[in-house]
C-alpha cells in the first residue's frame, strides 16, 4: 500500500537555503516552503490515515502505470477519483529520473534492475488552474520496494532544476538513498549483496 | 533532527514584517479542498447510490456534489455543505483539529 511522507530535514535545509540569501525575496520563498511543507504533511497524514482505515480500497503503490490509471485518467478504472489522492493530481511524469543503469557492485545488477519502478518527478500542488502557491514546485521520489513516495524538495520553479542536480548530489546519483530513506537503502543494498551470487 | 531545532527553525523563517496570512489562507485552501474531496468521495462511495438517485432521493446538486468530491476550487464549499451531505445520506458530521 502507498505511503506518502516528508523527508523534513531535507525539506527544511532547502527553506533555509531561501532564508540564507539575505533577501526579501528569499525570505517569502522561505515562508512559502514552510507553509506548502506543513499543508503536505497534513495531508499526507490524512492520505496514509484513509489508505489505513481501507486497505481494500486503498492505492496499492506509485509506480508510473499506476498513477497513470488511477489519478490522471479521467476515464480511469473507476467511478470516482481515488479518494487522497488529489496531492497526486500536480504530479508530472513527463521525464522522470530513474534510478541508474551503473552496476550496484562489480559483476553485479544494475540499480534500475534492483528496483525498476522508483523515479523521482516534479509535483507542484494541483493542476495549473488549480494552484494556491502557483510558482512553487516540489520534487518527490518514488521508492518502489518500500512503497513511498517521499517529498524531497520544495521551492521556486525556476530552481527546480538546480534542486534535482543537488538532489542527484546527495543521493550519489540515486544510489545511495540513506539520507533520504534508511529502510529503502538496507533494502536495495540486500538486493545488491543477494543478486547474482 | 530534534522538533526544538525545528521549531527554532520555523521561528526563525518568519519574515520580520511578520507571519502573512495570506500564505496560511492559501495553504488552507489546498488542505481543505483534500479533506472535503476525501470525506465527500468516501461518503459516497460508502452508500454506493448514484448522483441522479442521490438527487432524486434527497434533492442533492449533482454538480455541486461532484465538484466538492473532485476537490475543485469552487466557493461555497464549506462545513455547511460537508453537513448537508452527511444529513442527506443519513450520515453524521466529524470535525476535528489534532
Amino acid at each position: 500500500m502507498l505511503r506518502f511522507e516528508l523527508t523534513d530535514h531535507l525539506l527544511i535545509d532547502a527553506q533555509e537555503a531561501y532564508l540564507n540569501q539575505g533577501t526579501a525575496g528569499g525570505a517569502r520563498t522561505a515562508d512559502q516552503v514552510r507553509m506548502l511543507r506543513r499543508a503536505y504533511r497534513g495531508m499526507a497524514a490524512s492520505f496514509n490515515r484513509r489508505q489505513e482505515r481501507d486497505p481494500k480500497g486503498a492505492l496499492q503503490d506509485g509506480r508510473i502505470v499506476t498513477i497513470r490509471s488511477q489519478i490522471l485518467d479521467p476515464y480511469g478504472a473507476h467511478a470516482w477519483p481515488k479518494r487522497s489522492a488529489r496531492m497526486l493530481l500536480g504530479i508530472s511524469l513527463a521525464a522522470p529520473s530513474h534510478l541508474p543503469d551503473t552496476q550496484c557492485r562489480k559483476g553485479g545488477p544494475t540499480y534500475r534492475a534492483l528496483d525498476p519502478e522508483s523515479y523521482v518527478a516534479v509535483l507542484a500542488d494541483g493542476p495549473p488552474q488549480e494552484r494556491e502557491f502557483g510558482e512553487m514546485l516540489m520534487l518527490v521520489a518514488y521508492l518502489d520496494l518500500v512503497r513511498t513516495m517521499q517529498l524531497v524538495w520544495i521551492g521556486r520553479e525556476q530552481d527546480a532544476g538546480a534542486a534535482l542536480t543537488a538532489f542527484h548530489r546527495q543521493t550519489g546519483d540515486l544510489t545511495d538513498w540513506s539520507a533520504v530513506n534508511a529502510d529503502y537503502a538496507e533494502l536495495l543494498a540486500e538486493k545488491c549483496r543477494s543478486i547474482g551470487t | 533532527m530534534s522538533v526544538t531545532s525545528e521549531f527554532v527553525k520555523e521561528a526563525v523563517a518568519i519574515p520580520a514584517a511578520g507571519p502573512d496570512v495570506e500564505l496560511l489562507r492559501k495553504a488552507a485552501q489546498l488542505l481543505a479542498r483534500t479533506e472535503v474531496a476525501d470525506a465527500v468521495t468516501q461518503a459516497l462511495n460508502a452508500d454506493g447510490r448514484s448522483l441522479r438517485e442521490l438527487q432524486r432521493d434527497t434533492g442533492l446538486d449533482p454538480a455541486f456534489v461532484s465538484r466538492l468530491a473532485r476537490g475543485e476550487k469552487l466557493q461555497g464549499g464549506t462545513v455547511a455543505s460537508l453537513a448537508q451531505i452527511a444529513l442527506a445520506l443519513d450520515k453524521t458530521l466529524h470535525i476535528s483539529i489534532e
